[in-house]
């Protein structure tokens, strides 16, 4: 059966492209195991003539069966059946592979064959593309981009900084991997937050996960920002303490109730959490954001010990990998490794830990500052350190920051928005409201 | 006032501790080491955060921090909003990871002006 299959695909090579198609699906010499000499005759025929050669000569040459022919019209079905086949083979001996290593010990046999069968997908399906032969597949698809772009303003998820979604119009964008990085306290989780409650807004599903955070205190801080957003002021501390909600409040999270697109969750007990964790988690909640408040609590795997900087790299890659494979959004923090006192300055690329390997994985990186608070607003700055289809902002992008009471939002000139300029706060006055206030 | 006489002022104001001689001697060698305003943004900046100064607290907190260079230093003790932007400013682009030309004019710029304004 599968010999019969591995002769009538290789008979229906009629083009180079096509036998460029089987590299695409991941599909190689070690794949075909009875007709493996004409998988390599056909390399080296191509190689030296640059075409493949006549069906007559490999029927001759190969011994090939009377009911083996040339169909160029099967070809494609047969390339997806043997592609089937080739996964099908590959997840057994994985599986094989991974019992007899870790059959004693069915935690580690689990991790490690989530992360041994995401390879299996992302190598297969993922990652190769003829580029020549779908040049016109991109021409529709940038005019689709381009008809998304006219009717929804940007492309992405909507970031709520101004210059990614205004500016530049290319908001977070599935398959991308954003770095965000600050000092210590500098409000990096609470920014992360923020970026979740933006795409949230407009309706997309965010997985917010907490190496370290509660998710009680997770919870606390969206409703903060939720509330603030909906022109409902309330300290965060209050809800730590406790706190009697307000008719507004009550009616607000009502609404909110009816949607399930926030999950939040935080690292098992021992507060270490595995990159093929995450993929599970990904896999189960299909969220559009996926946003990890820290890297340093992740790990790359289990079963063996690793020095930190190749934990970094590691992790840095595996979430790139994660992000292009299951096609989402990722934002993560990473901690500047000292405190400063020009905190005007965002961290250096030298502050973070193996930040040459985080940076280079990362399409973003955002580092914050937090300038002096001038005239009792406290500021905290975004620079763009790296911006893959775009430019860098060295100079900053300022945020009104007073998270505990939920504010977060850009200052733009002429803003409005800043908590207090009478000096008074109302639990349902002006403020931050924003138009699209649910999703 | 000299550096020594701040950070007795800064000791018996904030803390109500008295210095001796040798430390106001001590600050001074630093302040001649250091540069003036560096070190008074120093004093300020530690004193926000110890309990209890001590002179030899003072050099291991300092020899720990990556302070802002002697102009920058001086315009945020001006405490004037426009010249601490502007500072800021100079500060947030000299973290720039791969600095464009025009990044470096800028920088360039603001450091002439502050050094103009206030050294």
């Amino acid at each position: 059966m599968r010999s019969h299959l591995e002769a009538r695909l290789l008979a229906s090579v009629a083009t180079v492209e096509d036998f460029e198609a089987l590299g695409s699906i991941g599909v190689g010499e070690d794949d075909f195991s009875h007709y493996r000499p004409m998988y390599k005759y056909l390399v080296s025929v191509i190689q030296s003539q640059g075409k493949v050669p006549r069906f007559l000569d490999l029927k001759q040459t190969f011994n090939l069966p009377e009911t083996v022919t040339r169909a160029a019209s099967e070809f494609r079905f047969l390339l997806g059946e043997f592609r089937k086949l080739v996964v099908a083979q590959r997840l057994q001996e994985t599986i094989d592979k991974n019992v007899e290593e870790f059959g004693e010990d069915p935690d580690a046999l689990l991790e490690s064959l989530l992360k041994s069968l995401m390879s299996i997908q992302t190598t297969s399906q993922r990652h190769s593309s003829v580029t020549d032969q779908s040049m016109a597949d991109r021409m529709d698809i940038y005019a689709q981009r381009a008809r998304r772009l006219a009717a929804e303003g940007l492309i992405g998820i909507p970031t709520g900084i101004s210059h990614f979604d205004e500016k530049v119009k290319i908001g977070w964008v599935p398959g991308e991997l954003n770095g965000l990085v600050g000092r210590t306290y500098t409000g990096k989780s609470w920014l992360l937050l923020y970026f979740g409650v933006v795409a949230w807004q407009r309706g997309v599903k965010v997985l917010f996960v907490s190496p370290e955070m509660p998710v009680e205190e997770t919870e606390a801080r969206f409703d903060a920002l939720v509330m603030c957003r909906n022109d409902i002021r309330v300290d965060v501390s209050d809800l730590y303490r406790g706190y009697v909600p307000s008719p507004q409040m009550r009616d607000l999270a009502g609404r909110i109730g009816k949607t399930s697109n926030w999950i939040t969750y935080s690292a098992s007990d021992d507060g270490r959490l595995g990159l093929t964790e995450l993929a599970r988690l990904v896999n189960h909640y299909q969220p559009g954001l996926l946003l990890v408040d820290g890297i340093s609590l992740l790990e790359a795997g289990k079963g063996r010990r690793q020095q930190v900087w190749e934990s970094i790299k590691d992790i840095s890659y595996g979430l790139k990998n994660l992000a292009v494979a299951l096609n989402v959004a990722v934002i993560i923090c990473h901690q500047a490794n000292r405190s400063a006192h020009n905190t005007a300055r965002p961290p250096g690329l030298h502050e973070i830990a193996y930040g040459d390997d985080f940076a280079r994985a990362c399409d973003r990186v955002l580092a914050l500052s937090r300038p002096q608070s001038l005239e009792g607003q406290e500021t905290l700055r975004v620079t763009i350190q790296k911006f893959r289809k775009g430019e860098p902002v060295f100079g900053g992008i300022d945020f009104a920051f007073d998270p505990g009471r939920g504010q977060i939002n850009e200052l733009v000139p002429g803003d409005t928005s800043r908590t207090g300029d009478n000096g008074e706060d109302s639990e349902a006055g002006e403020g931050t409201g924003v138009s699209l206030s649910l999703p | 006032m000299n550096l020594g006489q701040f950070w007795q002022k800064v000791c018996l104001g904030r803390f109500g501790a008295f210095t001796t001689g040798g430390d106001v001697r001590r600050i001074n060698e630093l302040a001649e080491a250091n540069g003036e305003n560096q070190m008074r943004y120093a004093i300020q900046q530690y004193a926000k955060e110890m309990p209890s100064p001590s002179v030899k607290d003072f050099e291991s907190w300092l020899a720990g921090q990556e302070l802002p260079d002697e102009a920058v230093c001086a315009a945020y003790l001006t405490e004037d909003p426009e010249i601490v932007r502007m500072a800021e400013k100079l500060e947030t682009l000299r973290g720039a990871w791969f600095p464009s030309a025009e990044t470096e004019d800028e920088i360039h710029e603001l450091e002439s002006r502050l050094k103009g304004l206030l050294l």
